[in-house]
């Protein structure tokens, strides 16, 4: 039977990794290739890289550092940052990504989901939503018209194969994690669903899990506590809860 | 002689399995040349994607005629992954603008089609870790049974043709996870990412 997945996301501006509180506050980690080489042991399920400003700055994810974490580590990866067209799509694939993550461009036009799974399949394409307050945060600042019930059911329907909830208001605080966003988006969609935003032990993905995600994706927990993907992994398998050990 | 080909037919993760390959030590030639191809002792077809994209990109690069002839009349050992696994059939059906079907290889019988949605919990692409049983097919030789490895897809091959042998994974319903057919293997998740049994399972093939 499938597996619950814990997946350590590597945040990156450009080229050095960093971590945010409630996508604000920055510190800096250092370089990516070492961060991602920490986490190339067997019990690691997936990576995901995300370039938090490239978005911002109209550019993409660094292909280079795509290639060398790919390089490096025989597990599956999920990038993003700046994605909007198809040639950069490829671009990742090529260089070692299954998957790509799209953010300000599904806000910006949703029909690009479509045009995405169409070439590369649903199964590449994860559509990725920031939550605030309830309502989706977007960074480019726009204001979003759309509940993110409309917003999920919307971009599934154009062609989004997963999704990844990202809950700014937790993010970074490693204080638990949004159990009732978790329970509401999970009860709503067909989609696998990753939720991140507030692990800090391994109780919390229990907790997530629980809730409904098939995934947690997560970052404080691993950068700053002695925590690792397998120590949570064994407190999940604990509560028979299916996990690849 | 041993050239093994790894055909780069812009269809995705060429890099992920020619690192695999340098892994364990497989001498290999990531091409689209068909005067490479030609000299192949063996051949590999990885795929990202979807069905049609990965047809188009195929017949793009001239590539159906040369690989008919290696493995239909040659008889030359080929591993397709994921999408090159499901274009080894006779058809495939996705995408939104395509819901005739899609022609593919045809070197095995039976249609790529959509994992049927059994359950209202049942999740769609089929994405994760989830554990295969071997039924003896030779390429998860020295790998426990009932593994994990790693899938990523919505589709799946609904073989209609009973010397096919099938490993198989369940989810929703119970669907290839890997084939044999004489020269042909081919597994739906992929080995590239499915850490120490998938590159095992790799080794299996180029060493078979």
């Amino acid at each position: 039977m499938l597996k619950h997945r814990v997946i350590p996301v590597i945040l990156i501006d450009g080229y050095s990794v960093l971590k945010t509180i409630q996508f604000n506050q920055r510190r800096n980690l250092g370089n990516p290739i070492t961060v991602a080489n920490t986490y190339n042991t067997r019990s690691v399920d997936e990576l995901v890289i995300l370039d938090i400003d490239a978005s911002k700055y109209n550019e993409t994810i660094d292909l280079f550092t795509i290639e060398s974490i790919a390089n490096e580590c025989f597990m599956p990866l999920t990038v993003g940052g700046g994605i909007r067209d198809l040639d950069t799509i490829q671009e990742c694939l090529n260089a070692g990504a299954d998957k790509v993550t799209l953010n300000t461009i599904a806000l910006e036009d949703p029909d690009f989901i479509t045009k995405a799974a169409d070439r590369f399949g649903s199964q590449c394409i994860v559509v990725s939503i920031d939550i605030k307050d309830g309502q989706i945060y977007s960074h480019s600042g726009k204001e979003t018209n759309i509940s993110y019930h409309d917003y999920i059911k919307l971009v599934i329907e154009k062609g989004a194969g997963e999704i990844f909830i990202n809950d700014v208001d937790n993010d970074g605080k490693m204080n638990g994690v949004n159990i009732q966003l978790i329970n509401e988006v999970s009860s709503e969609i067909t989609v696998p669903l990753i939720y991140t935003g507030g692990v800090g032990e391994p109780q919390h993905c229990i907790d997530a899990i629980q809730a409904g995600t098939d995934a947690i994706a997560a970052a404080s927990i691993f950068h700053f506590t002695g925590h690792t993907p397998l120590d949570c992994k064994m407190e999940i398998s604990k509560k028979n809860i299916p996990v690849r050990l | 002689m041993s050239d093994l080909v790894l055909v780069n037919a812009n269809i995705g993760n060429i890099r992920s399995v020619s690192k695999a390959l340098n892994y364990i030590g497989a001498k290999h030639l990531a091409t689209s040349s068909i005067t490479d191809i030609e000299k192949a002792s063996k051949i590999i077809l990885p795929g990202v994607g979807s069905f049609p994209a990965a047809m188009e990109q195929i017949r793009r690069n001239n590539l159906f005629d040369i690989l008919k002839h290696k493995v239909i009349e040659q008889n030359v050992p080929i591993f397709g992954i994921c999408v090159g696994m499901q274009i080894m059939f006779e058809s495939g059906y996705e995408s939104s603008i395509n819901s005739e079907g899609c022609e593919g290889l045809g070197f095995l019988k039976g249609s790529v089609i959509e994992i049927p949605k059994t359950t209202k919990e049942l999740r769609i692409p089929h994405v994760g870790w989830n554990e295969v049983n071997h039924n003896n097919l030779s390429l998860f030789n020295n790998i426990p049974d009932k593994s994990d490895f790693y899938f990523v897809h919505s589709y799946y091959a609904n073989i209609t043709d009973s010397d096919t042998k099938t490993a198989t994974a369940f989810h929703g319903i119970e669907f290839p996870a890997a084939i044999e057919k004489e020269n042909i293997f081919a597994a739906q998740f992929h080995p590239e990412k499915s850490q120490e049994y998938g590159l095992k399972l790799i080794e299996n093939f180029v060493k078979c």
